[in-house]
């Protein structure tokens, strides 16, 4: 529901949060219902869920997932961080956390010739987190220089979390090819659906390992909204 | 959140400066006075066949309510209708326009409705200020009751009656004129009656002449019997007639037989029967004794003979039939040219009778034409009258009063307002909702997408997702 759209005294009359699934059981998003919720708490135990789900359902098949929104504009840097740092904490492995400088526009700088370690900043122990400038949506794939760059990534590191930056469908799919596949970030009350399927359709060869739905709000409370 | 806000701000704003007063009005429609028809009998009849007032004569009397006509006329005195949020666009406006906006303002705000299973009619108001409500409906009433009058009896009935009633009264005169005239033309006062008695004299005439006839053909066959009884009756009777027998001769004729007995006697001593002297003698008593018998049996006949009375009689009787029946024939002539006359009359009579009865009639439909006219007159002039007093088949029932409280008070339009702001604004988040092409929730994600959604972000863990 959009925030704000319903009138005075009736938002956020207060919200519950239903215990994290701990099986890897596709995620059943809950609803607020009492007060006392604590959004980080559930956010944190939502990007853990998402971890389990994305990297370890698969046993270790995959490594290297890409984080991919719909929109030109859609930042999926906080995200990938969150993912990040809830991988790092779940396995002692090297994580790398890939992310858009949107204020760079040189395109991938894969071939600097300085090892992605030293390149990439150490945030924790077993953390990295490497900001790669975005690359313009009309720019031309360099596939060669994404192959480079991702053959470096998994050769340094056991795990990385890559945020793609938007652009053409084509280079989303031939950087999720590269990877061991592709979570689509959609943001509540602004990713269009048709967008959203005409993507997923474009990108139907391209192993999904997933979809986050982020600004989720939650103004009217499970029964009332149903009944409605 | 927005449609919310104004629907409450303009709660707000009403409870403010909206709150209205509603004036109410309750008027009864009732049988009025029974208004005989304009018929052509003497007395029209009244229509009492109806009990109930009729769905149709509600109707129309709200009709009457609604009217323009009155309704500009409560504008006109009470300046209601107001004026509406474009007035200052038609500054140029003539008084006319403006009072036809206002009637028309007033025509909606007005309720009359009529109240279902009664003869009553509810009328509502509501204005701001509460003596306007009252006074609105004051004078609706009061143009109202005006109107209803003037719609079910228009002016100038009586007049038309009292004119139609001279006209019937100089068609009267000329209809007695006539007849008048007539009846000195023709000298008589009742053809009909004198054509009647001269039938009846006729008739009686007739009957007379019928009866000469039959007596003179009577008379007649007595005299033809009579001359054919005089053909046959003698005209000298016998009247007596003696039959004595001759006692000289009897006495002689018997002498001479017992003379001759005794000679017979005297002879058969002395003579035998069979002698000749005794046979003689014998012949000659048989023939005394003839003589004798002969003589006592056709005796003397005497006949004395006189005028024969029947014959008299019926020569007499003839005279007379002849003269009765000489009268008779000049009794019938005299019956047949009298029928003849009579029969003239009575049929001059017939056909001035059949004039006069026309004329009689025309007097007599003149007559009732006139009284009947009165009559209306009389009854229109009365109606008008009791009209001028107000003696309608209409009354106010429920005067209006100045409404003390509000329709609605602050605290009831401000909790409306409450209620509609959030059903307005729960409404417009659903349909927002239902139309909004984003995806709403990770059930919406699974359903079009048919993709797993791994961790569902609330908006406000942003950027607090890492430690």
């Amino acid at each position: 529901m959009r925030a704000g759209a319903l009138s005075a005294g009736i938002s956020n009359i207060g919200t519950w949060v239903r215990p994290a699934v701990k099986e890897h059981k596709p995620l059943d998003e809950v609803r607020p219902r009492t007060s006392g919720w604590n959004e980080d708490a559930f956010a944190r135990q939502q990007i853990g869920n998402l971890v389990r789900q994305a990297f370890f359902s698969a046993g270790n098949a995959v490594r290297h997932v890409v984080f991919s929104g719909v929109e030109l504009d859609s930042d999926v840097n906080e995200i990938c961080c969150g993912v990040g740092q809830a991988l790092a904490s779940e396995r002692p492995g090297s994580v790398l956390v890939v992310v858009r400088d949107a204020i760079g526009q040189n395109g991938t700088d894969t071939n600097s010739g300085i090892g992605l370690r030293n390149r990439a900043n150490r945030v924790e122990r077993n953390l990295w987190r490497l900001a790669v400038p975005s690359m313009p949506s009309r720019s031309e794939i360099d596939l060669d220089g994404l192959r480079t760059f991702m053959a470096e990534v998994r050769r340094e590191f056991e795990y990385s979390v890559v945020a793609d930056c938007a652009g053409g469908w084509m280079r989303r799919a031939s950087l999720a090819e590269l990877a061991d596949g592709m979570v689509l970030v959609l943001s509540a009350l602004r990713t269009r659906r048709a967008s959203a399927r005409k993507l997923l359709e474009e990108l139907s060869h391209v192993r999904l390992l997933g979809t986050v739905l982020q600004d989720r709000v939650f103004p009217i409370p499970e029964g009332i909204y149903q009944r409605l | 959140m927005w449609s919310s806000l104004i629907v409450l701000a303009a709660a707000v704003l009403y409870a403010a400066v909206g709150t209205s007063y509603e004036a109410n009005m309750k008027i009864l429609v009732r049988r009025g006075r029974a208004e005989a028809p304009v018929s052509g009998g003497t007395t029209a009849p009244l229509d009492l066949t109806r009990i109930a007032i009729t769905d149709e004569e509600l109707n129309s009397e709200v009709e009457l309510l609604r009217d323009r006509d009155v309704l500009r006329k409560v504008v006109e005195e009470t300046g209601a209708g107001g004026r509406d949020w474009f007035h200052f666009a038609r500054l140029g406006e003539g008084p006319a326009q403006r009072v036809e906006r206002a009637t028309r303002r007033l025509a909606q705000r007005v309720n009359v409705e009529p109240l279902k299973k009664t003869n009553l009619i509810a009328i509502r108001y509501k204005a701001r200020d509460p003596e306007s409500a009252e006074r609105v409906l004051t004078s609706l009433a009061a143009a109202y009751v005006e109107k209803h009058t003037l719609v079910h009896r228009p002016p100038g009935e009586s007049r038309f009656f009292e004119q139609q009633m001279t006209e019937a009264r100089a068609e009267l005169e000329q209809a007695q004129k006539q007849l008048l005239r007539f009846s000195a033309s023709h000298g008589s006062i009742s053809a009909s009656l004198q054509r009647d008695l001269a039938l009846q004299k006729l008739s009686e005439i007739d009957a007379s002449q019928r009866q000469a006839g039959v007596d003179l053909v009577e008379t007649q066959t007595r005299i033809a019997a009579l001359r054919s009884l005089l053909t046959i009756l003698p005209a000298r009777a016998t009247t007596q007639v003696r039959s004595a027998d001759n006692p000289e001769l009897l006495k002689a004729l018997k002498a001479s037989l017992l003379e001759l007995e005794l000679k017979r006697t005297q002879l058969l001593t002395k003579f035998e029967p069979r002698h000749r002297l005794v046979q003689e003698v014998d012949r000659q008593i048989e023939q005394s004794k003839a003589a004798v018998e002969q003589e006592s049996l056709h005796p003397l006949r005497d006949e004395t003979s006189d005028q024969n009375a029947h014959f008299e009689w019926a020569q007499s009787e003839l005279e007379k039939a002849s003269v009765q029946a000489s009268a008779l024939q000049a009794r019938q002539t005299a019956a047949r040219q009298q029928a003849i006359a009579y029969q003239n009359v009575a049929a001059q009579l017939g056909q001035d009778a059949i004039i006069q009865e026309q004329l009689l009639g025309n007097e007599k439909a003149s007559l009732e034409n006139y009284l009947r006219y009165v009559k209306k007159q009389e009854e229109a002039r009365l109606n008008d009258a009791l009209d001028e007093q107000g003696i309608v088949n209409v009354a106010v029932a429920e005067w209006p009063v100045v409404p003390a409280l509000p329709v609605l008070s602050v605290p009831m339009v401000l909790a409306l307002g409450l209620l509609g702001a959030a059903a307005t604004g729960t409404g417009a988040a659903f349909v927002a909702d239902y139309i909004d092409p984003a995806f709403r929730d990770a059930e919406d994600v699974r359903t079009y997408l048919n993709a797993p959604v791994v961790a569902s972000l609330p908006r406000s863990a942003r950027g607090r997702l890492t430690a």
